[in-house]
Protein backbone atom coordinates (compact mmCIF):
# COMPACT_ATOMS: atom_id res chain seq x y z
CA UNK A 1 0.00 0.00 0.00
CA UNK A 2 1.63 3.53 -1.05
CA UNK A 3 1.06 6.50 0.62
CA UNK A 4 -1.67 8.12 -1.74
CA UNK A 5 -3.97 4.98 -1.64
CA UNK A 6 -3.25 5.42 2.21
CA UNK A 7 -4.51 8.91 2.33
CA UNK A 8 -7.62 8.14 -0.37
CA UNK A 9 -8.51 5.39 2.10
CA UNK A 10 -8.50 7.55 4.97
CA UNK A 11 -10.02 10.44 3.63
CA UNK A 12 -12.83 7.85 2.53
CA UNK A 13 -13.00 6.79 6.31
CA UNK A 14 -13.11 9.94 7.59
CA UNK A 15 -16.13 11.24 5.02
CA UNK A 16 -17.95 8.43 6.20
CA UNK A 17 -17.72 8.28 9.68
CA UNK A 18 -16.04 4.92 10.55
CA UNK A 19 -13.06 5.67 12.22
CA UNK A 20 -12.15 5.13 16.44
CA UNK A 21 -10.23 6.77 18.43
CA UNK A 22 -6.74 5.26 20.20
CA UNK A 23 -7.79 4.87 24.22
CA UNK A 24 -5.45 3.90 26.91
CA UNK A 25 -6.06 3.76 30.82
CA UNK A 26 -7.40 7.39 30.78
CA UNK A 27 -8.36 8.78 27.36
CA UNK A 28 -5.94 11.67 26.31
CA UNK A 29 -7.97 14.92 25.08
CA UNK A 30 -4.66 15.90 23.03
CA UNK A 31 -6.51 13.64 20.40
CA UNK A 32 -8.35 17.55 18.98
CA UNK A 33 -11.16 15.22 16.85
CA UNK A 34 -11.62 13.21 19.75
CA UNK A 35 -12.80 15.60 21.85
CA UNK A 36 -14.60 17.25 19.00
CA UNK A 37 -12.15 20.58 19.37
CA UNK A 38 -11.52 20.08 15.37
CA UNK A 39 -14.02 18.87 13.07
CA UNK A 40 -13.84 15.90 10.57
CA UNK A 41 -14.24 18.61 7.68
CA UNK A 42 -10.78 20.50 9.18
CA UNK A 43 -9.00 17.14 9.57
CA UNK A 44 -9.77 15.89 5.99
CA UNK A 45 -8.82 19.39 5.00
CA UNK A 46 -5.10 18.92 7.04
CA UNK A 47 -4.96 15.31 4.89
CA UNK A 48 -5.44 16.21 1.56
CA UNK A 49 -2.36 18.90 2.29
CA UNK A 50 -0.07 15.98 3.26
CA UNK A 51 2.78 14.17 2.04
CA UNK A 52 4.52 11.19 3.16
CA UNK A 53 7.44 10.60 5.42
CA UNK A 54 7.71 6.64 6.47
CA UNK A 55 9.49 6.47 10.18
CA UNK A 56 9.47 2.99 12.37
CA UNK A 57 8.10 4.17 15.64
CA UNK A 58 5.69 1.05 15.99
CA UNK A 59 6.83 -2.45 15.81
CA UNK A 60 3.69 -4.26 15.17
CA UNK A 61 3.38 -6.72 12.65
CA UNK A 62 1.32 -6.06 9.58
CA UNK A 63 1.04 -2.33 10.03
CA UNK A 64 3.32 0.52 7.90
CA UNK A 65 3.05 3.49 10.07
CA UNK A 66 3.09 6.79 8.04
CA UNK A 67 4.14 10.09 9.22
CA UNK A 68 2.02 12.93 7.20
CA UNK A 69 3.77 16.25 7.61
CA UNK A 70 1.32 19.25 6.40
CA UNK A 71 2.37 21.68 4.50
CA UNK A 72 0.09 24.31 4.37
CA UNK A 73 -1.57 27.44 6.53
CA UNK A 74 -1.59 25.50 9.50
CA UNK A 75 0.69 23.05 9.75
CA UNK A 76 0.12 20.47 11.86
CA UNK A 77 1.58 16.33 12.21
CA UNK A 78 -0.87 13.81 11.91
CA UNK A 79 0.58 10.21 12.92
CA UNK A 80 -1.60 7.23 11.16
CA UNK A 81 -1.53 3.75 9.60
CA UNK B 1 -21.88 8.57 10.06
CA UNK B 2 -21.49 5.14 11.50
CA UNK B 3 -23.27 3.94 14.16
CA UNK B 4 -21.51 1.26 16.28
CA UNK B 5 -24.34 -0.85 18.23
CA UNK B 6 -23.67 -2.26 21.90
CA UNK B 7 -22.34 -5.64 21.62
CA UNK B 8 -20.65 -5.10 18.38
CA UNK B 9 -17.24 -6.83 17.77
CA UNK B 10 -14.14 -5.40 16.09
CA UNK B 11 -10.17 -4.89 16.26
CA UNK B 12 -8.26 -2.54 18.23
CA UNK B 13 -4.49 -1.77 18.95
CA UNK B 14 -3.75 -2.70 22.61
CA UNK B 15 0.20 -1.16 23.75
CA UNK B 16 3.02 -4.26 23.65
CA UNK B 17 0.17 -6.85 22.19
CA UNK B 18 -0.99 -5.73 18.42
CA UNK B 19 -4.49 -6.31 17.37
CA UNK B 20 -6.33 -7.89 20.19
CA UNK B 21 -10.55 -8.52 19.77
CA UNK B 22 -12.69 -6.12 21.61
CA UNK B 23 -16.13 -5.57 22.12
CA UNK B 24 -18.38 -2.36 22.13
CA UNK B 25 -19.98 -1.27 25.22
CA UNK B 26 -21.15 1.70 27.53
CA UNK B 27 -19.00 2.28 30.09
CA UNK B 28 -17.85 5.46 31.74
CA UNK B 29 -14.40 7.15 30.49
CA UNK B 30 -11.94 9.12 32.31
CA UNK B 31 -10.81 11.43 30.28
CA UNK B 32 -6.85 12.79 31.26
CA UNK B 33 -8.01 15.80 32.65
CA UNK B 34 -10.23 14.05 35.13
CA UNK B 35 -13.82 14.58 33.75
CA UNK B 36 -15.78 11.43 33.53
CA UNK B 37 -17.97 10.85 30.63
CA UNK B 38 -20.77 8.84 31.40
CA UNK B 39 -22.26 6.03 29.60
CA UNK B 40 -20.73 6.15 26.56
CA UNK B 41 -19.60 3.35 24.05
CA UNK B 42 -16.31 2.42 23.99
CA UNK B 43 -14.84 -0.42 22.41
CA UNK B 44 -13.40 -3.26 25.02
CA UNK B 45 -10.70 -5.33 24.64
CA UNK B 46 -12.28 -8.81 25.58
CA UNK B 47 -9.48 -10.88 27.75
CA UNK B 48 -8.34 -7.98 30.35
CA UNK B 49 -11.53 -5.31 29.72
CA UNK B 50 -10.05 -2.24 29.69
CA UNK B 51 -11.34 0.44 27.04
CA UNK B 52 -8.56 0.28 24.05
CA UNK B 53 -10.91 2.46 21.67
CA UNK B 54 -13.41 5.29 21.32
CA UNK B 55 -15.67 5.23 18.40
CA UNK B 56 -16.53 8.41 16.60
CA UNK B 57 -20.41 8.40 17.52
CA UNK B 58 -18.83 9.14 21.48
CA UNK B 59 -17.24 12.52 20.74
CA UNK B 60 -20.40 14.56 21.08
CA UNK B 61 -20.51 13.41 24.46
CA UNK B 62 -17.29 13.72 24.91
CA UNK B 63 -17.14 17.36 23.79
CA UNK B 64 -20.68 18.16 25.88
CA UNK B 65 -18.95 16.65 29.04
CA UNK B 66 -16.21 18.72 28.73
CA UNK B 67 -18.02 21.88 28.54
CA UNK B 68 -20.21 21.22 31.08
CA UNK B 69 -17.40 21.38 33.65
CA UNK B 70 -16.82 25.02 31.59
CA UNK B 71 -19.45 26.22 32.94
CA UNK B 72 -19.53 28.77 35.18
CA UNK B 73 -22.44 30.56 36.84
CA UNK B 74 -22.76 34.01 37.58
CA UNK B 75 -25.49 36.46 39.50
CA UNK B 76 -26.34 39.72 38.86
CA UNK B 77 -28.99 41.40 41.35
CA UNK B 78 -31.82 42.86 39.56
CA UNK B 79 -35.26 44.92 40.51
CA UNK B 80 -38.74 42.71 41.37
CA UNK B 81 -39.97 43.92 38.26
CA UNK B 82 -37.87 42.52 35.79
CA UNK B 83 -38.05 39.23 37.08
CA UNK B 84 -41.78 39.89 36.86
CA UNK B 85 -41.08 40.33 33.71
CA UNK B 86 -39.31 37.03 32.76
CA UNK B 87 -41.67 35.33 34.56
CA UNK B 88 -44.28 37.16 32.21
CA UNK B 89 -42.42 36.84 28.78
CA UNK B 90 -41.99 32.54 30.14
CA UNK B 91 -45.81 32.39 30.55
CA UNK B 92 -46.44 34.35 27.37
CA UNK B 93 -44.50 31.61 25.49
CA UNK B 94 -45.52 28.87 27.55
CA UNK B 95 -42.09 28.39 28.53
CA UNK B 96 -40.53 26.71 31.74
CA UNK B 97 -38.96 29.99 33.62
CA UNK B 98 -36.72 27.63 35.20
CA UNK B 99 -34.74 26.97 32.45
CA UNK B 100 -35.94 29.62 29.89
CA UNK B 101 -35.35 32.61 31.92
CA UNK B 102 -31.53 31.95 32.01
CA UNK B 103 -31.68 31.01 27.77
CA UNK B 104 -33.16 34.29 27.47
CA UNK B 105 -30.27 36.46 29.42
CA UNK B 106 -28.32 33.75 27.21
CA UNK B 107 -29.14 34.93 23.67
CA UNK B 108 -29.50 38.74 24.04
CA UNK B 109 -26.28 38.62 25.30
CA UNK B 110 -24.90 36.27 22.81
CA UNK B 111 -26.28 39.03 20.08
CA UNK B 112 -24.79 41.63 22.03
CA UNK B 113 -20.99 40.01 21.51
CA UNK B 114 -21.78 39.95 17.87
CA UNK B 115 -23.50 43.64 17.03
CA UNK B 116 -22.76 46.26 18.31
CA UNK B 117 -26.39 47.82 17.54
CA UNK B 118 -27.79 45.34 20.55
CA UNK B 119 -25.11 46.13 22.73
CA UNK B 120 -25.68 49.75 22.61
CA UNK B 121 -29.48 48.83 22.71
CA UNK B 122 -29.16 46.80 26.02
CA UNK B 123 -26.52 49.35 27.35
CA UNK B 124 -29.23 52.11 26.64
CA UNK B 125 -31.98 50.25 28.27
CA UNK B 126 -29.92 49.61 31.64
CA UNK B 127 -30.88 53.12 32.71
CA UNK B 128 -34.15 53.29 31.87
CA UNK B 129 -36.56 54.17 34.36
CA UNK B 130 -37.54 50.32 34.84
CA UNK B 131 -33.95 48.76 34.83
CA UNK B 132 -32.82 51.62 37.38
CA UNK B 133 -35.16 50.48 40.13
CA UNK B 134 -33.44 49.36 43.21
CA UNK B 135 -32.06 45.60 42.53
CA UNK B 136 -33.91 43.96 45.58
CA UNK B 137 -33.66 40.36 43.78
CA UNK B 138 -30.62 38.10 42.72
CA UNK B 139 -30.35 36.55 39.33
CA UNK B 140 -27.95 33.51 39.01
CA UNK B 141 -27.37 32.44 35.24
CA UNK B 142 -25.01 29.41 34.17
CA UNK B 143 -23.44 29.87 31.02
CA UNK B 144 -20.32 28.44 29.65
CA UNK B 145 -17.16 30.19 29.71
CA UNK B 146 -16.36 31.69 26.32
CA UNK B 147 -19.54 33.44 26.35
CA UNK B 148 -18.47 34.80 29.66
CA UNK B 149 -15.04 35.85 27.62
CA UNK B 150 -17.22 37.58 24.87
CA UNK B 151 -19.46 39.48 27.53
CA UNK B 152 -16.06 40.60 29.01
CA UNK B 153 -15.14 41.88 25.85
CA UNK B 154 -18.29 43.87 24.90
CA UNK B 155 -18.20 45.22 28.69
CA UNK B 156 -14.91 46.59 28.10
CA UNK B 157 -15.42 48.05 25.02
CA UNK B 158 -19.08 49.75 25.50
CA UNK B 159 -17.61 50.92 29.18
CA UNK B 160 -20.82 49.03 30.78
CA UNK B 161 -20.95 46.43 33.55
CA UNK B 162 -22.65 42.82 33.32
CA UNK B 163 -25.36 43.88 35.77
CA UNK B 164 -26.17 46.86 33.33
CA UNK B 165 -25.99 44.01 30.35
CA UNK B 166 -28.55 41.92 31.72
CA UNK B 167 -30.95 44.03 33.05
CA UNK B 168 -30.70 45.85 29.84
CA UNK B 169 -31.38 42.63 28.05
CA UNK B 170 -34.81 42.17 30.26
CA UNK B 171 -36.19 45.24 28.92
CA UNK B 172 -34.94 44.47 25.45
CA UNK B 173 -37.25 41.22 26.32
CA UNK B 174 -39.85 43.34 27.61
CA UNK B 175 -39.71 45.45 24.27
CA UNK B 176 -39.66 42.11 21.67
CA UNK B 177 -42.12 40.34 23.23
CA UNK B 178 -44.84 42.91 24.88
CA UNK B 179 -44.29 46.48 24.04
CA UNK B 180 -43.01 46.19 20.02
CA UNK B 181 -43.19 42.40 18.94
CA UNK B 182 -41.28 41.85 16.08
CA UNK B 183 -42.49 38.61 13.87
CA UNK B 184 -38.83 37.28 13.47
CA UNK B 185 -37.72 37.87 16.67
CA UNK B 186 -40.72 36.48 18.33
CA UNK B 187 -40.56 33.63 16.27
CA UNK B 188 -36.54 33.08 17.65
CA UNK B 189 -37.57 33.41 21.13
CA UNK B 190 -40.57 30.79 20.66
CA UNK B 191 -37.96 28.30 19.33
CA UNK B 192 -35.61 29.12 22.43
CA UNK B 193 -38.67 27.96 24.18
CA UNK B 194 -39.31 25.13 22.47
CA UNK B 195 -35.92 24.08 22.57
CA UNK B 196 -35.15 23.95 26.63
Amino acid sequence: MGFSYVKRALVTALEAGNFQHEAREVFSEKNLLAVGDISVEEVIGIVKRTRARTIRFHRITGIRPWRCMCFGRRSRRLDGM
Amino acid sequence: MKIIEEGTRGVALAPGRGKVPVIFEYRDLTLDSGVVVRDVLVGVAEDTGEILTVPAQSTPRIKLARLAVKDETFSVRIPFELNDVLWGVSHELGANPTKFNSALIRFYLHEATGSRVMARRLKRLSTSDLAAKPSKTKLTLRSDSDLLHRVKQVEDREGVSRSDLVRGAVIAVKEDVFDRPRKGRLAQLRAIAEAI
